[in-house]
């Protein structure tokens, strides 16, 4: 299991690569996520994502992990990157995570 | 899209994501562009329903101000601002009742050391007395 906090409403998801980097799809990462994969966001939680559209969402949802921390994020970097994980499920499940707390429905609603 | 009895239906149409609107909408409730890019989806609608609710009660506000407006030009004499503020938030002293004030002498009495004499030890002390004084007329 991916080192994930997620109490109540607590969005953020944690996995351990490197170092502990935060998982987060803000509009930036899903704008680019778009145009990486050519999907629709209405898609995006159905669909199943082969190896290389992994490597390209997490790139996505860690890219302001990076920003924050000064780092320059290429794509390139990422299948390496993704080594440092336990385990492919590991990564798969903190994909899900913080795509679901992107598109979670607010309380009032 | 609405059904006939008026309920969201979800279609196709109404699952699509603009990105131009959803821009648009945190825009208009005061959001920047950085603000915006780093937020998610849900962030955002977190947003817009705090920024209603301000709306809403800034409404409110405005509306209970025109109120009191026109009450305070009706009434012959305008209570003095202070009790007014006072009362409106909450802050008005209330009078004690009978009980209320005995429960505090007690409470004030425990506190300085004093004894609390029951109404037995009244009639106690005033048969002494009487004794006393029948004694007295005696000497």
């Amino acid at each position: 299991m991916p080192k994930t906090t997620k109490a109540d409403k607590n969005t953020t998801v944690i996995i351990q690569l490197d170092r502990p980097r935060e998982v987060r799809f803000g509009h930036k990462a899903l704008k680019k996520l778009m145009a990486l994969t050519g999907k629709s966001l209405a898609s995006i939680s159905e669909e199943e994502f082969s190896l290389e559209e992994l490597e390209r969402v997490m790139f996505c949802g860690l890219l302001s992990d990076a920003k924050e921390h000064g780092e320059t994020l290429e794509l390139e970097q990422m299948e390496d990157l993704l080594d440092y994980a336990k385990s492919f499920n590991e990564v798969m499940d903190a994909m899900e995570k913080a795509l679901e707390n992107a598109f979670q429905s607010t309380e009032k609603n | 899209m609405l059904d006939s009895s008026g309920e969201v239906v979800e279609t196709d149409e109404t699952l699509e994501w603009s990105w131009e609107t959803s821009l648009k909408t945190a825009i208009h409730i005061g959001v920047s562009l950085s603000e915006y890019e780093y937020m998610t989806p849900y962030e955002l609608a977190l947003h817009i329903e705090a920024y209603f609710e301000r709306k809403e009660l800034e409404h409110h506000t405005s509306i209970t101000l025109v109120w009191l407006g026109e009450y305070y030009h009706r009434i012959k004499k305008l209570p003095p601002l202070k009790q007014v503020i006072d009362e409106v938030m909450g802050n008005k002293k209330k009078q004690m009742t009978n009980e209320q004030m005995l429960e505090k002498a007690k409470t004030l009495n425990a506190l300085f050391g004093g004894i609390e004499i029951k109404e037995t030890d009244n009639d106690f002390i005033r048969k002494e007395d009487e004794i006393d004084s029948i004694q007295s007329g005696v000497d």
